[in-house]
C-alpha cells in the first residue's frame, strides 16, 4: 500500500466510531510514525475532541509529540484546545527531549 | 447510584455494581416505579468502572412512572421503555465481556503465560487498572488525578488495511512515561518502536 493510501486508511480508522478502541489506538500510533500534515490534522482533531475517549486523545497527543520531535519543530498552535490528557502527553515528552521547544 | 439522566459518565464499579439480588430501586432512586433485581453477569464488575452513555442510559424516573408501574410512560423522547434500555445495556456489556473472554481463551499457551506475567508485573509496580472500555490498561494516577497508562494490552488482532503488521496479533504496549517505552521481557528501553505492538506470544 502506498504511503498516502496508508495514511488515508489510518485516518479512516482513527476517526471511525465503528472501529475498535485498540484499532483506533494503533492507528494513532502509526500516524505518529508516518507524520505529514494530513496525519497531524487528524490527530489534532481527536486530541481536541472532548467527546473522545481520553485514552485515545492521549495517544494522539503523544503522536503529535513524536512528529514534532522528529521534525525538529513544535507548532505552538498545536497546543491550543487540546484536551488535558492529550496536552499532558505531548508536553511531557517534548519537555523531556526538547525543552527549548516550549519556551 | 448516580442519576442516569447525566449521560456518558464514568461510574466506578464500587458505586454501580450492586450485590447480587439487590433491587435496582432499593434506596438508590425515589421509591416509584418497578423495583428490579439487579444481577450482574459474572465478570462484568471486575473491570473497575464502566460508562453509561446516551444510547444506553435510561432516563430514570422523571416524576412520571414507568410502563407497568404507576400510570403512563416516563421515557424522555426515545420511545423505549426502561426495560428495553436495561436489556440493551446488559446485552452490550455481556457481549463486551464475552468478546474479551473469547480473545483471551484463544491465546496461545505462550501468550497466556506472558499475559499472566504482564498482569503480575503491573501489580508489582503498584499500577491500577485504567478506566474506559478500550484495551486493558494499567497505570498510575498523577497529582492532577489523571490516569497515566503504563501497560496497555490489546488481545484482539486486527487485519484492517493500513495498520502495521504488529496489529495483526494479540499485542501489548509498555512504557515508563510518555515517549519512553520498555519491552519488559528484554528490559530494552527506548522510543515507541521498542514498546508498542509487542506480540503477546513474545518468546524469550
Amino acid at each position: 500500500m502506498a504511503e498516502e493510501d496508508r495514511v488515508s486508511a489510518l485516518i479512516g480508522i482513527l476517526l471511525s466510531s465503528s472501529a475498535r478502541p485498540d484499532e483506533r489506538d494503533d492507528a494513532a500510533i502509526d500516524l505518529g510514525r508516518l507524520g505529514g500534515q494530513r496525519a497531524v490534522d487528524a490527530l489534532l482533531s481527536v486530541a481536541r475532541d472532548p467527546r473522545v475517549d481520553p485514552a485515545l486523545a492521549g495517544t494522539s497527543g503523544e503522536s503529535l509529540a513524536e512528529i514534532a520531535l522528529r521534525s525538529g519543530r513544535l507548532d505552538e498552535a498545536w497546543l491550543e484546545g487540546l484536551v488535558p490528557t492529550a496536552r499532558r502527553e505531548l508536553i511531557e515528552w517534548v519537555r523531556r527531549e526538547r525543552p527549548d521547544f516550549l519556551k | 447510584m448516580p442519576s442516569c439522566a447525566n449521560p456518558c459518565v464514568l461510574y466506578p464499579a464500587s458505586v454501580l455494581c450492586r450485590g447480587l439480588g439487590a433491587q435496582l430501586n432499593e434506596g438508590t432512586q425515589p421509591g416509584r416505579g418497578n423495583p428490579r433485581i439487579w444481577n450482574w453477569i459474572s465478570g462484568v464488575c471486575d473491570t473497575g468502572s464502566m460508562f453509561l452513555c446516551p444510547s444506553l442510559a435510561a432516563t430514570g424516573e422523571d416524576g412520571g412512572s414507568q410502563p407497568g408501574g404507576e400510570g403512563g410512560s416516563s421515557n424522555k423522547g426515545n420511545g423505549r421503555s426502561p426495560d428495553d434500555w436495561l436489556d440493551q445495556l446488559v446485552r452490550l456489556v455481556s457481549q463486551a465481556a464475552g468478546d474479551a473472554g473469547d480473545a483471551e481463551r484463544a491465546l496461545s499457551q505462550q501468550a497466556q503465560s506472558n499475559l499472566s506475567r504482564l498482569r503480575q508485573w503491573a501489580s508489582e509496580n503498584g499500577w491500577v487498572r485504567g478506566p474506559g472500555s478500550g484495551p486493558e490498561t494499567y497505570g498510575v494516577t498523577n497529582d492532577a488525578g489523571q490516569f497515566e497508562w503504563r501497560l496497555k494490552i490489546k488481545l484482539e488482532p486486527s487485519l484492517r488495511p493500513g495498520l502495521q503488521s504488529g496489529s495483526a496479533v494479540p499485542r501489548f504496549d509498555a512504557r515508563l512515561a510518555p515517549g519512553r517505552y520498555i519491552n519488559p521481557f528484554t528490559g530494552e528501553v527506548g522510543g515507541r518502536s521498542v514498546g508498542t505492538h509487542i506480540p503477546l506470544d513474545f518468546g524469550f
